[in-house]
């Protein structure tokens, strides 16, 4: 009797503490994900014109540069980070598409954020490469027409390993490649409208 | 002498008559886009909490309205996502709400949609996890997500049961888009 006894007391105990635990404890998530942000606009805010088409005069090259931008919360086993921004707005034929303005993949691990006006090359001296968006590689200032705002997402994804891909890469090759390998990823919105 | 001077003189008003065609040829102006806003809270601004979990688990949804329907629309797909969210290292995100079948004629969404798979209109609506209709934010963590509203004019209704899932939607989606409106709010417990 005295081991039944036992052994109903130690389930009995058992089953209070799950119980106890249950409601308590939310599921387990990263206590911080990992946060994008720019010296040189709000988050959901306007993209100041210094960063814009609006500056661009035809014909010479591109006067807009890339804003500044700041991450924090890298996780633990990043081996790279791949930058996107695109316009949400933009149509691509009647498909689910829309503008991509600048990719960059292979963003050294130990980076926390890029500087105002990165080159526009296809590689940078740290391993970065920038395939094309629809016109040159790198940055793209968006160009919206008024009156209507277009949303600018920047997103910076941090990856477990690194991208094994050349600057004629696609869009959609990078984001393949990237499917199954990403630790977390951080955005800022930017808006503008000419 | 007479004679070229002649032909010069054409030449030189021809030049001028082409420079003066050229620029002001604009092209033919593109209707005004979509546009989707709500009277809940700002572009780029902060989900007031009554549309949050932090409220409860069943808060109503967002009200939204828009304008500049394009010509030929049949019907409306409203896709709201949180774009933070990370699941199995993939490339998706967190899906709280996606309708589709939304009647062509609507110019707006009221607040407190029911939660059922079909609305009376003929709306169809799923979310994440099995759920139908609108789940609101609930980010728990210090810094903000972002939770993106995008409505689709389709020239075309979706043929899809409120099983379907979201890929299957997208897929159906492609090539059938007349106009986006795109709306984004922010919140954090």
């Amino acid at each position: 009797m005295r081991p039944i006894a036992l052994a109903a007391a130690l389930l009995v105990a058992g089953l209070g503490a799950a119980f106890a635990q249950a409601p308590a404890q939310p599921a387990p998530m990263r206590p911080v994900g990992m946060t994008l942000s720019s010296p040189d606009f709000q988050d959901g805010g306007i993209i100041p014109d210094q960063f814009t088409g609006k500056v661009n005069v035809q014909g010479q090259p591109p006067k807009a540069v890339s804003p500044a931008l700041t991450w924090t919360g890298t996780p633990a086993g990043t081996q790279s980070f791949v930058l996107i921004m695109h316009d949400l707005d933009v149509m691509v034929g009647k498909g689910t598409g829309d503008n991509l303005h600048w990719l960059a993949f292979n963003i050294p691990a130990t980076a926390t954020g890029l500087p105002r006006a990165v080159p526009t090359t296809a590689t940078l001296p740290d391993g970065t490469i920038q395939p094309r968006n629809r016109n040159s590689h790198g940055y793209q200032g968006p160009g919206a027409p008024a009156p209507i705002y277009h949303h600018y997402v920047f997103g910076i994804w941090a990856l477990d390993t690194k991208l094994n891909l050349t600057e004629t890469a696609t869009r959609d090759e990078v984001m393949k490649a990237m499917d199954g390998h990403v630790l977390d990823k951080g955005f800022l919105v930017g808006r503008f409208h000419r | 002498m007479r004679r070229f001077v002649l032909a010069l003189a054409l030449a030189v008003a021809a030049t001028g008559l082409a420079q003066a065609q050229t620029p002001p040829a604009a092209p033919a102006p593109r209707p005004p886009a979509l546009v989707v806003t709500s009277p809940a809270f700002e572009d780029g601004g902060v989900i007031p909490d009554k549309y949050t979990q932090k409220a409860s688990p069943t808060a109503p949804s967002i009200p939204l309205n828009w304008v500049n329907t394009p010509a030929g629309t049949q019907s409306f797909v409203l896709l709201f996502h949180d774009v933070d969210v990370v699941s199995n290292r993939s490339m998706t995100d967190s899906l709280h709400w996606l309708a589709w079948n939304i009647p062509a004629t609507a110019t707006s969404l009221p607040e407190g949609l029911p939660n059922t798979p079909t609305l009376p209109d003929g709306t169809v609506q799923i979310s994440h996890r099995n759920t139908h209709g609108y789940v609101g934010p609930g980010y728990p963590g210090p810094n903000y997500h972002h939770y993106i509203f995008q409505l689709i004019a389709l020239d075309t209704k979706l043929d899809l049961p409120s099983t379907a899932t979201r890929e299957q939607v997208m897929q159906a989606v492609n090539g059938h888009i007349l106009g986006k409106g795109v709306l984004v709010g922010r919140f954090h417990r």
